[in-house]
């Protein structure tokens, strides 16, 4: 018997909870992250600064300045936006454990979508927070360039959290199919790390692979939140329009999530178990 | 520890369980594959970030992108071959925590006999053939004669960058008998080390630049040969002629990391189970 929406909106904050405290009990891995985030930071801050200067102090509308905020704002959001694309359900299906997930009142796709926000929060202020002081400190940084994108950002961050979510859990449940995800996981990683942004701006790309990147959900898990933070979008018009087409990319991919669920589901059943 | 085999019983011993850890790989052909063709994104996505640099600026710390590609080859080829051989040794940690360790101490061979061959990934094999084929490309169009002083100055740095790195493996894997759940650090160590490897040491700031030539040298793998093989002029810190020492300093990695191994060895007292 499927839930009523406000039991499930309450089963979802629970979950929500859980998912925090569940991360937050990974004390020295956090500081470790914190460590890791910070000594890469350093050094792609001192390669793409150095790409900045050899090409006369402005790459594609990246001045040095610039360029030091994106690598700060990334190494901050990397974990929580999930960017190295670490499973969320491939164990549970291995074992088959998957099957539970499926006669449970809630849906699957909102009960781990849950749990992924309370993984996030917790990411975002334990290791993105200090990260991105530390970072802000040592090397500097940029901020929202209007009072209608630094009220975007914290949105946008939340649409890139459920996107790269919804793209994580799709990947996952194929292997309902195939059971060893492990090569697409590997495909999957570089990828989709790639066309968001995480190593390089979207915008140094040459025009035909921009045109590919924003044909694909990958930006809308990193490049937007990094345009607003960074004070890229300024205009309340552009700023809007670009959260727009995230949103859009969002209902997407949650809706290609929801039909492998639904198709995952009835291939189990016809497998038996 | 009393060992009662003879050389030959020693190496009959380890063919034996390479063929075996062989057999295992390819006996799963389609993961195989997969496994090959992750290998390969991942390796093509990291030159094509390069590749994206390179697109807006024409030379980066001296090197332009056909000289890139030779340290790219260089670093990428010495990387490939160590950590099919070792880079399990930065999951030592689990073998540690599981007291599966406990059993090597037992048997009449060596421990780090034991802990190289312990596993073998044949599909890192898919990085070494592009590496050969990036530094091929990359001396054709630098126009390197093939001379024997550039044959020396790339076996001297494909063989001091195997041992290179493989040291640095040797100690990462040392490190966590001391450090419980020192699995963070490693990685930060050595992906650090190995990213600073495909970058031209010269851009980096003073410190950095000490610390990748002289602490972590990874600068030894990639920059340096480079510089020496297409007769460029040294920068402040490093002259031309440092290429040259890529097997000295590997070798003598490898006795630092073997004091270190000794040590975190004897160091051991158990899983306590």
């Amino acid at each position: 018997m499927p839930l009523s929406p406000s039991s499930t909106l309450r089963a979802m904050g629970m979950l929500g909870r859980a998912g925090f405290r569940r991360y937050s009990t990974y004390r020295a891995a956090i500081v470790g992250g914190i460590v890791t985030n910070l000594t890469f930071g350093l050094l792609r801050m001192s390669v793409l600064a150095a790409v900045v200067v050899h090409a006369g102090g402005n790459v594609n509308g990246y001045q040095r300045g610039q360029i030091v905020a994106y690598v700060v704002w990334t190494q901050a959001l990397i974990s929580a936006l999930n960017l190295f694309g670490d499973e969320i359900l491939a164990p549970r299906i291995k074992t088959g454990e998957i099957a539970v997930d499926f006669v449970r009142p809630i849906h699957p796709l909102l009960a781990y979508l849950a749990a992924d926000y309370g993984r996030a929060g917790l990411l975002l202020l334990a290791r993105g927070v200090p990260t991105f002081t530390v970072g802000a400190l040592v090397m500097g940084t940029a901020w929202p360039g209007s009072l209608t994108a630094a009220v975007l950002a914290p949105v946008s961050i939340a649409v890139a959290v459920t996107v790269s979510f919804g793209l994580v859990y799709a990947r996952d449940m194929i292997g309902l199919w195939v059971v060893e995800v492990r090569g697409l996981r590997m495909v999957y990683i570089p990828i989709s790390g790639f066309l968001a942004g995480t190593y390089v701006p979207v915008a140094w790309f040459p025009d035909w692979l921009q045109r590919l990147a924003y044909a694909t959900p990958f930006p809308s898990m990193l490049q937007t939140p990094l345009d607003l933070l960074c004070g890229r979008l300024v205009s309340p018009g552009a700023a809007a329009a670009a959260v727009g087409q995230q949103l859009l990319w969002m209902a997407g991919v949650l809706a290609v999530a929801a039909w492998i669920t639904h198709a995952g589901r009835r291939h189990l059943e016809v497998q038996g178990g | 520890m009393v060992s009662g085999l003879t050389c030959r019983e020693h190496l009959r011993a380890y063919r034996l369980i390479l063929i075996g850890r062989m057999r295992a790989q390819t006996s799963y052909r389609t993961s195989f594959a997969l496994d090959a063709l992750g290998s390969l994104c991942f390796t093509l996505v990291s030159f094509a970030e390069i590749w994206v640099i390179f697109q807006n600026v024409r030379v980066l710390g001296g090197l332009n992108f056909s000289g890139l590609m030779v340290v790219f080859g260089l670093s990428g080829m010495a990387y490939s071959l160590a950590d099919t051989l070792f880079g399990h040794l930065m999951t030592l940690s689990d073998y540690l925590r599981l007291g599966t360790i406990d059993v090597w101490y037992l048997r009449p061979l060596s421990l780090l006999g034991q802990a190289i061959t312990a596993d073998l990934t044949l599909r890192r094999f898919v990085r070494l053939a592009i590496g050969a084929v990036l530094l091929g490309l990359g001396m054709a169009r630098t126009n390197v004669p093939p001379s024997l002083h550039s044959f020396a100055v790339v076996i001297s740095a494909f063989l001091g960058g195997c041992l290179l790195y493989s040291a640095l493996f040797v100690a990462s894997g040392a490190v966590q008998f001391f450090v419980i759940d020192g699995q963070t650090l490693s990685y930060a160590i050595t992906y650090a080390g190995r990213y600073a490897a495909d970058q031209p040491a010269s851009i980096w700031p003073a410190p950095l630049r000490v610390l990748f030539t002289f602490v972590i040298p990874t600068a030894f793998v990639g920059y340096l040969p480079t510089v020496t093989l297409l007769g460029l002029p040294g920068t402040p810190l490093l002259p031309t002629w440092l290429g040259w020492l890529t097997l000295p300093v590997g070798l003598w990695c490898w006795v630092l990391a073997l004091l270190l191994w000794n040590r975190a060895t004897h160091h051991y007292q158990g899983g306590g189970g």
